[in-house]
């Protein structure tokens, strides 16, 4: 079953369309990551989620309930990290998730204690003392600490020093272990990469990839080496090897799709030696981004 | 209605709500001194100069002069600018904090995305409202209540003229309640509900200034909410202002109705 569903989003400004007609679907229990450089949609359409923003067209859906009908039921199975989290300042860290718990209507204090122990937190100061990353954390907590059915985290690691990324990204690996849902967006792919099992990429307000992320990994190119016993052995290169060098019996040059009809040519071939490199996910979501057409062959 | 979010907004108000009740009060005290201390003659004497005059009968609604009983002195404690003043920075200061303020500050996004309906958010702020409101247009009674009894007056005050005022005063302040929730519902930076109802508030006062010597000023004058407000009317009188009543419960429930409208439908940007 789909956690999140939404047909045809449409979000308009006026005039400006940031959202043309999204149809995102997000499996329970995935670590689904939402992908898209600066100003693609991603927290607008998070948002709509939420009911923070009204969709001007189409559909969101979110555990079968319309999420702008049913705000407070939705919002009740929902824990959110917002991209630039802000607190009220005069309150310490424990006194926010008190607030924010009776207001909720939960008894989080055990979760509260676990979590706070994981990140680390000082919940005795004031928030208007607490450093960006105190305050990342803080966020982290309280968008955790009622083990929420779905986990919408905008950009959660901005913020975090090397260590507490690890923590989070085995808090979000337990979560999804629980049969929970986390969708988060970023537009770091490694942390993507790192985390997920399934991925969306929005570009310019519309949905251009959804996949899970070992199918693209396939898509992927990877940079073949290869250094032959005779300098005539590389002619004979399959035609998916895409060529970039060859001399004095050494090829250059980069394979996508399935390994298999690459390694049966070179346990034929008369090679030296031979490089292959693990799929670069890197340069394919680059070509997402751009909008290079190759990438979607 | 959420009671975490009506008392913690509750909590966020009581510092400068009693500070407010604090303030009016002591003005009170200090303006039953001076009635009490007040020469007979040169009260009279002060009162008869034409603008003073126009301004007096602008706050309180009719003519001092022929009221000038210790009770009617304090209708101008309740109608001083300085109470309006107390009293409008507390109104304004709170009303656009609980919903445009949280927009503004970044904090909407938590508040917004708790399982509360945004019905029941507009509701627990409201209630939140009207209650901080009830000490408010009480603290001028109960001021001049502590001044009488400090500084004793020649006349003893009529109380039951000034408890119909005090009714008055809170309808007043629940329009304002009202037009400032109006605003500040639809409105993403503080400052705009502030400098919106400020500014109908300053021309209700205007209108009523200039309504004294200039008619078309007098026709218009129905339109502001200080038209619904003249304590010396009530003091002399003594009558249940119906009418006024009336229509400022209806301008507030108008508003707040309006603002409920505005703030179920609206979008709440990211900061």
């Amino acid at each position: 079953m789909d956690v999140v569903v939404t047909e045809q989003l449409v979000k308009r400004y006026g005039h400006v369309t940031v959202l043309h007609g999204i149809d995102l679907r997000v499996p329970r229990g995935a670590l689904f990551g939402f992908l898209g450089p600066n100003g693609a949609g991603k927290t607008t359409t998070l948002r709509i989620l939420l009911g923070l923003l009204r969709a001007s067209d189409g559909r969101a859906r979110v555990l079968d309930r319309e999420v702008w009908k049913h705000g407070a039921f939705v919002r009740g199975q929902i824990g959110y990290l917002p991209g630039d989290v802000r607190f009220y300042d005069n309150l310490t860290g424990r006194a926010t998730l008190r607030y924010l718990d009776a207001a909720r209507r939960t008894r989080a204090d055990a979760e509260i204690r676990r979590l706070t122990e994981r990140f680390d937190l000082d919940l005795d100061k004031r928030v208007r003392q607490y450093s960006r990353g105190m305050k990342q954390k803080l966020g982290l907590i309280q968008a955790l600490m009622h083990r929420p059915a779905l986990l919408i985290l905008d950009e959660p690691t901005t913020a975090l020093d090397p260590l507490m990324r690890e923590q989070l990204y085995a808090e979000l690996r337990d979560v999804a272990a629980d049969g929970r849902t986390v969708l988060f967006s970023s537009h770091t792919l490694s942390e993507v990469e790192a985390l997920c099992d399934r991925v969306a990429i929005l570009r310019a307000g519309r949905l251009i990839e959804q996949e899970r992320i070992d199918v693209l990994r396939e898509r992927a190119v990877r940079r073949v080496e290869v250094s032959f016993k005779t300098d005539s052995a590389a002619a004979a290169a399959p035609n998916d090897l895409h060529v970039l060098h060859h001399s004095d019996g050494r090829l250059v040059g980069t394979w996508s799709g399935p390994i298999e009809p690459l390694i049966g040519w070179l346990s034929r071939a008369p090679i030296r030696d031979v490089t292959i490199a693990p799929p670069d996910l890197e340069d394919l979501f680059m070509a997402y981004y751009s909008d290079r057409p190759e990438v979607r062959a | 209605m959420n009671l975490s979010i009506f008392r913690k907004a509750l909590r966020d108000a009581l510092p400068m709500l009693l500070a407010t009740f604090v303030a009016i009060i002591a003005f009170e005290v200090l303006f039953v001194r001076a009635v009490d201390e007040m020469p007979s003659d040169m009260g009279s004497q002060w009162l008869k100069l034409p603008f003073v005059k126009r301004m007096v009968r602008t706050l309180i609604g009719s003519d001092i002069l022929d009221h000038m009983t210790p009770t009617g002195f304090m209708s101008i404690g309740f109608a001083h600018p300085l109470v309006y003043a107390f009293t409008w920075t507390l109104l304004l200061a709170t009303g656009s904090r609980v919903m445009a303020g949280e927009v503004d500050r970044g904090t909407a996004d938590l508040l917004l995305s708790l399982p509360v309906s945004r019905r029941g958010v507009y509701v627990s702020l409201s209630a939140m409202m009207v209650l901080i409101a009830i000490p408010i247009s009480a603290a001028p009674l109960v001021g001049v209540a502590i001044g009488e009894r400090l500084f004793p007056l020649q006349e003893p005050i009529r109380y039951s003229p000034l408890s119909i005022l005090m009714v008055n005063l809170f309808a007043l302040d629940l329009a304002v309640i009202g037009a400032t929730l109006l605003f500040s519902a639809r409105a993403s930076r503080r400052g705009s509900p502030i400098a919106i109802v400020m500014a109908l508030l300053l021309s209700s006062f205007l209108l009523n200034f200039l309504g004294q010597f200039w008619s078309a000023a007098e026709r218009l004058g129905f339109l502001g909410l200080l038209h619904y407000y003249r304590p010396l009317p009530i003091i002399s009188d003594g009558v249940w202002p119906v009418r006024s009543l009336l229509t400022l419960a209806a301008a507030a429930c108008l508003a707040w109705g309006g603002g409920l409208w505005l703030f179920v439908r609206r979008d709440v940007p990211a900061v």
